[in-house]
């Protein structure tokens, strides 16, 4: 069935590691340490999970991050009920841009929930020093004012990875209005809007 | 156009009577016209616009000569659209309304191929339900909604069209969950058909609702069209997408998809557009998969997807797009796969249309150079493309000379194998040869003693006769031309006949070639072969010694000119030397061939010569 439930955007700078995310997610796979499997449409996939007994289609979609693409990202994220806004974890630049998109996430889709994510863990366990030292609280004091959960992942060790999926799909089932369109589609009523032609007279 | 025909619009009472004064009432619709008048003032109009469309066609052409030949087909075809339109609101009345959609309705129905193939399609789904209730119900729903759609497609806007459609698909979706005619299908089935449904009534409506004449879909395709034209300069460089024009596997999975972009707009129903947008999609990932070591992510997808946007420039871009948004099942079809690529579409024509220098991370100079097209860039897609060409042709050559070599090569190798099966061969013959000469040298002497022997006595025989044919001529040319070549004839004919006869039976004649080139030196004066020889041979053998007997013969074949039909007898006459000639070795073959040469084979042989030799003389 074509049919997706929730639709997930995966927002961030190119190069932030928003396709190794999805990857890692969906087929368990991190691209560095595994030959690629030939799969086509990694930049959308359609997983099924059930939770709390009930069937969710997620579909993930990945965009183009660069900013020549701005204006057109718009289009992207319309409809949909979750966006994993990524930054590089290293990369303070990056950060900025996220804080770009929460932003306007905020203010055109309300209905979209908005989860941080800083990837590229394992670089700064391995010791890699960030640009901007401070990041880490910057962005844990950004994530409080806002009000936006920050997940710290890994897609080379797979680390919250599953728990940030896991939190969104909770998320979108504790909202009893997102399950009642997924166990009922609301049937708009039809208006019987007759218009005449004023020559009738 | 939509502005004249809203309900607000008012109209003063002045405009209510037909402008041509013809006391009916007119209507805004008709442009002031009462509604026969109006008919009369369009066909006049449209006689003109056909007139007119010809020179603007080639006004066009000389103004924008980049312009395709297919988008003029495409304008004349919308204009033609167009004008359809205004027709059918002419033929609008009031009372005559539910006649015209009804009309309109069984038009489209008929002779229409799109209909028929979507229902070869589902011809496994049609038997299922076939002589159901289901059928009844799946038909009666088709059948309102089209007609909801004919009836309200002038009045209402294509915003609210598409909000009846979008509600129809969900209404019949709804339907079939919940409706206790359609509680004992599987889902599967029930999955089919409402993708059946969907596109059973939008194949149908497809006239109706593509880039209807009331929208600015056709000036928006037009638009994109001559902007992507523009942009024909525009190589993967500058949209910082990695493909590898070089490489031919990449080249043909971009002829792919942009022949699958293209496939969109000759596809009817909305799912059908969406199938050619995924294939496309799907292609280009394969493409850059050939391309890029390792996933392609979305940031190299969307610029291969422009890239080939930009140089498919398909038909009808704008129209088609608006077509999936407004009829397409959106909750089903949109949030999936095809939602996803469908919005990458989207984004990449919307990229196309604000598309700038900084975009390209150009000079702002250099793109207006371009767009202009004061200057061509010197890495275009076509000019790597005609050197990757002739690269192609190169690779292909080289492929092709190298199964030459190895074909010749196989070839020689088979030559050589020939031969020295051929020189092997040649040596076994030789060594079996001379086994066989080492094994059969006296037998062969043996069987050649006794023609030896014959031969020689013949040799003495036939030394002998030659002097006497000159004898025989004189004879017959003195007695009478006619019977000169009478004898000439039947002497002939016995030869002949007796050549044949002689030859194949006698083992004595085994040396053929030996008394032929002595007959032939003897019988000088005669141009006949051997075999003629022969005959004389024979001739004179009996004739030698009896030169009287000779006379009989030529005395008796004097007779025979006069009876010319029956050339039996100076055939027969032979016989009587023959028995004269019992005493040579082959005396005892001889009498039998007269005996047969007297009857049917000569016969025909005669006349033959006879006129051969006329006409000879």
């Amino acid at each position: 069935m074509n049919r997706v439930d929730l639709k997930i955007v995966l927002l961030g700078n190119a190069m932030v590691g928003k396709t190794s995310l999805m990857q890692r997610y969906v087929h368990d796979s991190f691209n560095g340490n595994r030959p690629y499997q030939n799969t086509i449409g990694t930049v959308f996939a359609a997983k099924q999970v059930q939770v709390n007994g009930v069937s969710l289609v997620m579909g993930i979609w990945d965009t183009a991050g660069s900013e020549k693409y701005d204006a057109m990202t718009r289009t992207y994220y319309r409809g949909a009920k979750a966006a994993i806004v990524c930054y590089d974890i290293t990369k303070f630049s990056t950060f900025q841009r996220a804080k770009h998109w929460v932003r306007e996430l905020r203010s055109i889709e309300e209905n979209c929930k908005v989860y941080l994510c800083a990837t590229k863990k394992d670089l700064c366990d391995e010791g890699f020093v960030s640009d901007d030292p401070d990041l880490q609280n910057t962005v844990e004091k950004y994530a409080r004012g806002t009000q936006t959960k920050l997940f710290i992942t890994s897609s080379k060790t797979g680390e919250n990875v599953d728990k940030l999926f896991d939190e969104i799909v909770q998320d979108f089932v504790s909202n009893p209005e997102n399950l009642q369109q997924v166990e009922e589609a609301i049937v708009l009523s039809r208006k019987p809007e007759k218009r005449y032609c004023c020559t009738v007279i | 156009m939509y502005s004249t025909k809203t309900p607000t619009l008012r109209i003063d009472e002045a405009d209510l009577k037909c402008k041509n004064g013809c006391g009916f009432y007119g209507n805004a619709e008709w442009e002031g016209y009462c509604s026969k008048c109006h008919r009369e003032h369009l066909q006049k109009r449209r006689a003109q616009a056909e007139r007119t469309s010809h020179s603007q066609v080639s006004d066009t052409d000389n103004i924008n000569r980049s312009l395709s030949a297919g988008s003029h087909k495409e304008e004349k075809k919308v204009q033609q659209e167009k004008k359809y339109k205004l027709l059918n609101i002419s033929f609008r009345k009031p009372t005559a309304k539910v006649q015209g959609y009804q009309e309109l309705y069984h038009e489209l129905l008929k002779d229409n191929p799109d209909l028929e193939k979507i229902k070869a399609e589902n011809r496994d789904l049609l038997l299922y339900i076939a002589k159901t209730p289901i059928e009844k119900d799946v038909r009666k729903c088709i059948h309102s909604f089209v007609v909801d759609i004919l009836q309200n497609k002038d009045i209402k806007r294509i915003e609210e069209l598409s909000e009846i459609t979008q509600n129809f698909y969900h209404v019949f979706g709804k339907r079939l969950e919940n409706s206790t005619k359609y509680a004992d299908i599987p889902s599967d089935i029930k999955e089919k058909l409402l993708d059946y449904v969907e596109r059973y009534a939008m194949t149908l409506l497809y006239r109706i609702l593509f880039c209807p004449p009331f929208t600015s879909d056709e000036e928006k395709d037009l638009a994109i069209q001559k902007r992507i034209r523009q942009l024909n300069w525009v190589s993967g460089k500058n949209l910082e997408c990695r493909i590898h024009e070089t490489s031919s596997e990449v080249r043909e999975l971009v002829y792919t998809s942009i022949t699958d972009l293209l496939n969109m707009d000759s596809a009817k129903a909305p799912q059908e557009k969406l199938a050619c947008v995924i294939h496309c999609c799907r292609n280009i990932f394969l493409l850059l998969q050939q391309s890029v070591d390792g996933p392609a992510s979305a940031d190299e997808f969307l610029p291969a997807l422009i890239f080939i946007v930009l140089k498919a420039n398909p038909a009808r871009l704008k129209s088609n797009i608006n077509f999936i948004t407004r009829f397409c099942n959106a909750s089903r079809l949109m949030t999936g796969e095809g939602g996803y690529y469908f919005t990458n579409l989207c984004c990449a024509v919307s990229f196309i249309e604000n598309l700038t220098a900084e975009s390209l991370n150009m000079a702002e100079k250099d793109f207006n150079a371009y767009m202009s097209g004061e200057c061509v860039p010197a890495n275009t897609w076509e000019s790597a493309l005609m050197i990757c060409e002739s690269l192609h042709f190169m690779c292909e050559d080289i492929t092709l000379l190298d199964d030459l070599q190895a074909k010749n090569a196989d070839i020689m190798k088979q030559a050589e194998e020939l031969k020295n099966k051929m020189i092997e061969f040649k040596e076994k013959i030789k060594e079996d040869v001379s086994k066989v000469i080492e094994r059969t040298p006296l037998l062969i002497s043996h069987s050649q003693r006794i023609p030896t022997n014959l031969d020689s006595e013949d040799f003495e025989s036939y030394q002998l006769p030659p002097p006497i044919i000159p004898q025989i001529y004189p004879h017959s040319i003195g007695d009478n031309v006619n019977s000169g070549v009478m004898t000439d004839l039947s002497s002939d004919l016995m030869r002949t006949s007796l050549v044949e006869d002689s030859v194949t039976p006698s083992p004595t004649f085994d040396f053929p070639s030996l008394i032929g080139d002595d007959s032939l030196e003897a019988s000088k004066g005669e141009d006949e072969t051997s075999l003629i020889s022969l005959d004389t041979q024979s001739d004179v053998a009996l004739g030698e010694s009896q030169l009287f007997k000779k006379h009989m013969t030529d005395s008796l074949i004097d007779e025979s000119p006069t009876l010319e039909a029956n050339l039996c007898p100076p055939v027969l006459k032979p016989i009587s030397s023959e028995d004269y000639h019992g005493f040579t070795i082959q005396g005892s073959n001889i009498p039998t061939i007269p005996c047969n040469t007297g009857d049917s084979s000569t016969a025909d042989l005669d006349s033959d010569n006879y006129s051969s030799y006329y006409q000879n003389m």
